[in-house]
């Protein structure tokens, strides 16, 4: 039963993790590492480095964020991600599709 | 639309960076594609957009994610630092080799991301670098089989039993040419000038054809049998192609760093 519960946490992380990132790049930029540690503290979404750095690479080709070596307030240069236009507008919209699946599922699991 | 070079120059820089990242067939599916929704009006804005649209393209759908084998898709496999697992598929689809990068990864030798494509940002002067490995171990055979040459024996192993013992021999000059014609090969391979991926590609297996030749050529002139020489070669190798990648992806990342903090000292955008 266990195992099941995972799989259904597992998808829909998966769908909605995208979003998760693009909100966190919306926040402040933040370095890869710093992400996936970010991601732990909410333990819906805690996804691995091996998950983090592929979706990164893969938002950065759509050109929904951007990236570059930057010198950190501590440590050593570290490559930072951004939020492009074309990515805050995409959070934007995923924002408002997020919202209206997340009332439907209200009004449909949270009455019953 | 007619051609991409009707876009906007800025315009068709983001449409040709992305379809260089796809392979040749799904590049040409979407280029027609792209052609339909873009024009001269088309913003860079737009562009982002209709190629986030797109979505992401997985291996290619047309030959079912599998890929030629290239050069560049040889250091991909090898060398896949956001990918953490070890051990992968083989690029001939056949086995399981190392991922390099994975282990450089975990030792904390280098960030999973600190090249957005690995290897194309290494400077011409590291493939430099990296060839001299396979122009020592050519220079080394040569000197070997021209110090030795007098004293080693009219015949010379050339294939050898699990437990270490020859088992077949051949003439002294057709496996000196053996050993000179691929270590040679391999080193004046190194020296092509081919970069990014697909140098990395050719920097790590002219590596390992020098020393796989350099070793064979140490195994099979030693006065006596090596009973070392089993393992060592296997590490040596393992090692070498490891070593050369890693050697060449810090230096596309010092120089992926070193050009970003040029451009943009404090702020990113």
């Amino acid at each position: 039963m266990q195992s099941e519960q995972e799989a259904w946490v597992s998808q829909f992380r998966k769908g909605v993790i995208e979003l998760a990132v693009l909100g966190l790049l919306a926040g402040e930029r933040r370095y890869g590492s710093q992400l996936v540690d970010d991601l732990a503290g909410f333990p819906g979404l805690a996804i691995s480095a091996g998950t983090v750095y592929p979706l990164l690479a893969r938002l950065k080709k759509a050109g929904l964020i951007d990236s570059s070596w930057q010198e950190s307030p501590v440590g050593p240069p570290r490559k930072y991600y951004v939020l492009t236009p074309a990515g805050a507008r995409a959070l934007a919209s995923m924002r408002e599709a997020w919202r209206s699946v997340s009332a439907d599922l209200g009004t449909i699991v949270g009455a019953s | 639309m007619a051609t991409f070079t009707d876009l906007r120059p800025e315009v068709r820089a983001v449409v040709q960076a992305y379809l260089a990242e796809l392979d040749r067939g799904t590049a040409a599916e979407l280029t027609g594609y792209l052609m339909e929704r873009l024009d001269a009006e088309t913003s860079v804005e737009e562009a982002r957009r209709i190629i986030a649209d797109i979505g992401p393209i997985e291996g290619d759908s047309a030959t079912g994610g599998w890929r030629l084998p290239s050069w560049s898709r040889f250091a991909e496999t090898l060398w896949d630092p956001r990918n953490p697992k070890v051990m992968v598929p083989n690029v001939f689809g056949l086995g399981w080799t190392v991922n390099f990068g994975a282990i450089a990864v975990k030792a904390g030798l280098i960030e999973p991301d600190a090249e957005d494509v690995p290897f194309a940002n290494v400077p011409a002067s590291a493939f430099r670098g990296a060839a001299v490995v396979p122009t020592a171990l050519a220079a080394a055979v040569v000197l070997h089989y021209l110090a030795r040459w007098d004293e080693l024996p009219e015949h010379l192993p050339s294939h050898w039993a699990w437990d270490g013992t020859p088992d077949r021999f051949q003439s002294k000059g057709a496996a000196a040419a053996t050993d000179l014609g691929i270590t040679v090969l391999a080193a004046a391979a190194a020296w092509l000038g081919r970069r990014g991926p697909r140098g990395a590609g050719i920097a790590a297996a002219t590596a390992v054809a020098g020393v796989a030749a350099a070793a064979t050529t140490v195994w099979r002139t030693a006065d006596r049998r090596l009973g070392w020489a089993g393992p060592a070669f296997a590490a040596a190798v393992a090692a070498v192609p490891g070593s050369v990648l890693y050697g060449l992806a810090r230096a596309g990342r010092d120089a992926e760093m070193q050009a970003d903090l040029r451009n943009n000292p404090t702020q990113i955008m």
